[in-house]
C-alpha cells in the first residue's frame, strides 16, 4: 500500500512536470515528426531526392550463354516504377562509376562483374556485384543499397530455383531458357507480386516504405535516448526529496528505507512505461510506424525499462547535488547515446568500429532488440540483445542501489 | 507512569566537534517542553537523535516507551521538521493524503482526517492549489498538518516559526498549545525566548551541546536572583566593552558578565534604582555619553546571559 502510494506521487509528479513532459515525449515525436515532414509531400506520399546510380556492366556472359543477367539486371534498376527513386547512368568501368560518386556526381556506383551471367547459370560458384555509396549522402546510399539488394537477392533466388527445378526435368538447355524466364519474371514482377521480385512501394498505408522504415528506425532510437534520461531523472528525484527536506521527513514515519527506495523505483518504473507505450501509440497513430509483434515488443519495452532505471540508479551514485544532475546525465547520455548508435540510426554505412563501440553501452543493445522488433523478428531472434540489454540494468542496478541505499538510508532503522 | 520521552546520556559528535554532550533529559506526558537555545547549539541534532534520523554515538532515548527511531516510536511520534518538507507541484489535500498514508492511514478515515486539519490550519479553501503557490505561513501550517494526520501522543517542532510573518507566527503558536491542552505531548525547540517563555510548562536550555538549565520559566529565572536587568544606549561609536570593564568595582553591579556589543551594554544590577546614578556618573568620568537607559525584570536572555556569558541571538 505505501509502495504504491510512493509511486503514485512520483507518478504524478513526474506527469506534472512541463519540462519533463516535453522531454519523454514531446521531444522524440517532434524530432521523428520533423524528419517525417522533411521526406514527405503534403499529400501524405514519401518524396526523396532521386538517387542517381552510377553502374558499370562488366558482364561478359559465356559464348552460348541464352541470357545476359547484368543487363536483365540494369533493365529492373531502370524500370518505370523504380524512376522516382532511381536514376541509372550507364557509365564504361568500374574506375569512371567510383569517379563518379567520388566527384558528387552520383549517389552510389554499382560495377556488375564479368562472371555475373556465369554466376547466375551456375558455371562458377559465385561473383560479387561490387555497390560504392557516398557517404556524405547516406539517405541516397541506403536507398540505392536497398534497391541493389533486392533485386539482386531476387535475381538470384528466381534463378537459383528454376534451374535446380528444370534441369531435373529436361536437362541444362532446358534449364538455361527457364533460368532466363525466370529472371525476367522475377525483375519485372508487379509489386506485392507472389514469388519475389524487386519491391518497391508505393504511398502510406501499404506495406512499410523506405521512409516509414526511416522514421520507424529514428523514432526507435529517440525513444530508447530519452526513456534513458526519464530513467536517470527518475533515480533523481531521491536526491532532489533529499535537499527538499522530504526524504528524510519520509523515514520519520513508520516506513522503512527498503519501502521508500522501492517505492522510487517501480514510481520510475511505472513512468518509463507510461512514456514507452504512449510514444508507440502516438508514433503509430501518427507516422504510421509498425513496431513488430506486441510480445517482442512488450520484452523490449522491459529489457528498456531495466536498463534505463538501473543506468539512472548507477549515474546518481557520481552526483552529489541536483545541480549537477543537469550536466552529468546530459554529457554521460548523449555520449553514450551517441557511441550506442542512437542518433545514426539510419545510416547503412557505419564503420565496424563504431557498429563495435555500440555493444559497450546499454542503449546500444536496446536499439539492437528495438530493430529486430521493427523488423517484425520474434523473440528467439531478439534474445541475445534483450538479454544483454536487461542484464545490464541489472548489473547497474546491482552496483548503484547498495551505494543509493549508503547515501540514502544509512543509519535509519528499518 | 513512564514519561512521554526519555533521554539518557544522548551524545553524538562530527568529527572534533561536539554537536551534543551526554544530554539527560524527560519530557512528562501532556508536558509542552521547549529546547532553547542559539543556532548551532545541538538542538536539531538531538531532535534528528529523537526522530531516528541520527544514530546516536552514546546513551539511548525512548518515544513513549519504544525504543527512538523503532517503527514502534515513529508510529507515536508527529515530527515537523525545520524548514518545510512537503511536495510543491501536489496540492495541499494531495499532501496531506500522502503523508496520513505514509502513517498508515487511508479510505474514509484519511478523507475525514485531512478535511478536519485543512480546516484547523485554515487552508480548506485552497486545498486544491499546489503548495509551491503558498505563502511561507500557509506552507509553515500545512506542514505541522503533515504532522498530526495520525494524531501522534508526541509532536515534535524544530524551530517552526523561523522566517515567517506575525499573523502566521502567532496561528501557530495558537495553535501548538490547542494541540497541548488536547493532551499531546509537545517537544518544541526554538532560539526566540519569547516563545518559549510563552508556550512552554519547562524549558530546557541548550549550548554548545550540553544541556545547562533545566526548569520551568519562574525556576530559570531565579537562577538570575533577584536582580534587574539594565540596558544602556551609549553615544555614536563609545567602547562598550571598555566601559563595562570601567563598571567592574562598582557595588552592586555584575559587570563580570555583561554584554557589549556596538554602542549598547547590557548588565546586572542587585537593584535597578541604586545602580543607576553610579553608571551615569563613571560613564560621564569617561567620556562616554548615555543616550538611554531601559530597567527590565530579567527574563530568559539574563539567563542564558548569566550562565554563558553570551547572547542567546549570538
Amino acid at each position: 500500500m505505501k509502495l504504491l502510494a510512493l509511486a503514485w506521487k512520483d507518478l504524478r509528479r513526474q506527469f506534472r512536470s512541463g519540462l519533463l513532459l516535453v522531454m519523454m515525449l514531446g521531444a522524440p515525436l517532434l524530432l521523428t515528426g520533423l524528419l517525417d515532414l522533411a521526406f514527405s509531400s503534403p499529400a501524405g506520399t514519401p518524396e526523396i531526392a532521386t538517387v542517381t546510380l552510377a553502374v558499370a556492366d562488366l558482364d561478359t556472359p559465356p559464348a552460348g550463354a541464352p541470357v545476359a543477367a547484368g543487363r536483365t539486371l540494369v533493365a529492373a534498376l531502370s524500370t518505370q516504377a523504380l524512376a522516382p527513386l532511381l536514376k541509372v547512368v550507364p557509365v564504361d568501368g568500374a574506375d569512371a562509376a567510383r569517379a563518379m560518386v567520388a566527384r558528387g556526381g552520383a549517389g552510389a556506383a554499382l560495377v556488375i562483374p564479368a562472371d555475373f551471367t556465369a554466376a547466375m547459370l551456375g558455371e562458377v560458384p559465385s561473383a560479387s556485384a561490387a555497390l560504392t555509396t557516398d557517404p556524405a549522402r547516406p539517405l541516397g546510399a541506403g536507398v540505392a543499397q536497398d534497391i541493389v539488394r533486392r533485386a539482386l537477392d531476387s535475381l538470384s533466388e528466381s534463378a537459383l530455383a528454376a534451374r535446380l527445378t528444370l534441369q531435373r526435368v529436361d536437362g541444362p538447355a532446358a534449364g538455361s531458357l527457364a533460368t532466363q524466364a525466370a529472371m525476367r519474371v522475377a525483375l519485372s514482377a508487379p509489386r506485392g507480386a507472389t514469388g519475389g521480385g524487386v519491391v518497391v512501394e508505393g504511398p502510406k498505408g501499404s506495406s512499410p516504405s523506405f521512409v516509414a522504415r526511416m522514421a520507424a528506425q529514428v523514432m526507435g532510437a529517440m525513444m530508447i535516448f530519452f526513456v534513458f534520461f526519464t530513467g536517470a531523472y527518475g533515480a533523481s528525484s531521491l536526491l532532489r526529496e533529499q535537499e527538499e527536506g522530504t526524504l528524510p521527513r519520509l523515514y520519520t514515519t513508520p516506513t522503512g528505507p527498503a519501502t521508500v527506495l522501492g517505492g522510487k523505483f517501480l514510481g520510475t518504473a511505472v513512468t518509463l512505461a507510461v512514456q514507452i507505450a504512449v510514444l508507440v501509440s502516438a508514433s503509430a497513430l501518427i507516422f504510421g510506424i509498425r513496431w513488430g509483434h506486441p510480445l517482442p515488443a512488450l520484452l523490449a519495452s522491459a529489457a528498456l525499462i531495466v536498463a534505463a532505471s538501473g543506468f539512472g540508479v548507477l549515474l546518481l551514485a557520481f552526483v552529489r547535488t541536483s545541480r549537477q544532475t543537469g550536466p552529468m546525465f546530459g554529457v554521460v547520455l548523449t555520449v553514450t547515446g551517441m557511441v550506442g548508435g542512437l542518433m545514426t540510426s539510419t545510416f547503412t554505412n557505419l564503420p565496424a568500429g563504431l557498429a563495435l563501440a555500440s555493444r559497450f553501452t546499454p542503449q546500444g543493445w536496446a536499439m539492437a532488440a528495438w530493430r529486430l522488433c521493427l523488423d517484425g523478428r520474434g523473440v528467439s531472434a531478439m534474445a541475445v540483445p534483450l538479454a544483454v540489454t536487461a542484464a545490464i540494468g541489472v548489473a547497474c542496478l546491482a552496483v548503484g542501489v547498495p551505494l543509493m541505499r549508503r547515501r540514502f538510508a544509512q543509519g535509519v532503522p528499518s | 507512569m513512564t514519561n512521554a520521552i526519555v533521554v539518557a546520556g544522548l551524545g553524538k559528535r562530527f568529527g572534533d566537534s561536539v554537536a551534543v554532550d551526554a544530554v539527560d533529559l524527560e519530557v512528562r506526558h501532556g508536558e509542552l517542553f521547549s529546547l532553547l537555545g542559539p543556532n548551532g547549539a545541538g538542538k536539531t541534532t538531538l531532535m534528528n537523535m529523537l526522530t531516528g534520523l541520527l544514530r546516536p554515538d552514546g546513551g539511548r532515548a525512548t518515544i513513549a516507551g519504544h525504543a527512538a527511531g523503532s517503527a514502534a516510536a515513529r508510529a507515536v511520534l508527529g515530527v515537523v521538521p525545520q524548514d518545510v518538507a512537503l511536495y510543491p507541484d501536489l496540492s495541499a489535500r494531495e499532501n496531506l493524503a500522502f503523508w496520513g498514508r505514509m502513517y498508515g492511514l487511508s479510505g474514509d478515515g484519511l478523507r475525514r482526517r485531512c478535511d478536519e486539519l485543512l480546516a484547523v490550519v485554515g487552508l480548506e479553501g485552497r486545498q486544491k492549489d499546489r503548495v509551491g503557490t503558498f505563502s511561507g505561513g500557509m506552507k509553515r501550517r500545512l506542514n505541522i498538518a503533515a504532522a498530526l494526520l495520525h494524531s501522534p501522543d508526541v509532536l515534535m517542532l524544530d524551530e517552526p516559526t523561523v522566517g515567517i510573518d506575525p499573523q502566521s507566527r502567532r496561528a501557530i503558536l495558537d495553535y501548538v498549545r490547542e494541540l497541548n491542552r488536547a493532551g499531546t505531548t509537545v517537544l518544541y525547540t526554538t532560539h526566540y525566548m519569547e516563545e518559549a517563555q510563552e508556550l512552554s510548562h519547562r524549558i530546557g536550555i541548550l549550548d554548545h551541546g550540553r544541556l545547562i538549565a533545566l526548569g520551568s520559566h519562574e525556576e530559570l529565572v531565579r537562577i538570575v536572583g533577584e536582580s534587574d536587568v539594565i540596558d544602556l544606549r551609549l553615544a555614536g561609536d563609545a567602547d562598550a566593552a571598555t566601559l563595562a570593564d570601567a563598571f567592574g568595582d562598582l557595588p552592586g553591579i555584575h559587570a563580570d558578565g555583561a554584554l557589549a556589543a556596538a554602542g549598547q551594554l547590557r548588565l546586572l544590577a542587585d537593584d535597578g534604582a541604586t545602580a543607576l546614578p553610579l553608571l551615569f556618573a563613571r560613564a560621564a568620568a569617561r567620556g562616554v555619553p548615555v543616550r538611554a537607559v531601559t530597567i527590565t525584570q530579567p527574563d530568559l536572555e539574563s539567563v542564558f546571559l548569566q550562565l554563558t556569558g553570551r547572547a542567546l541571538r549570538d
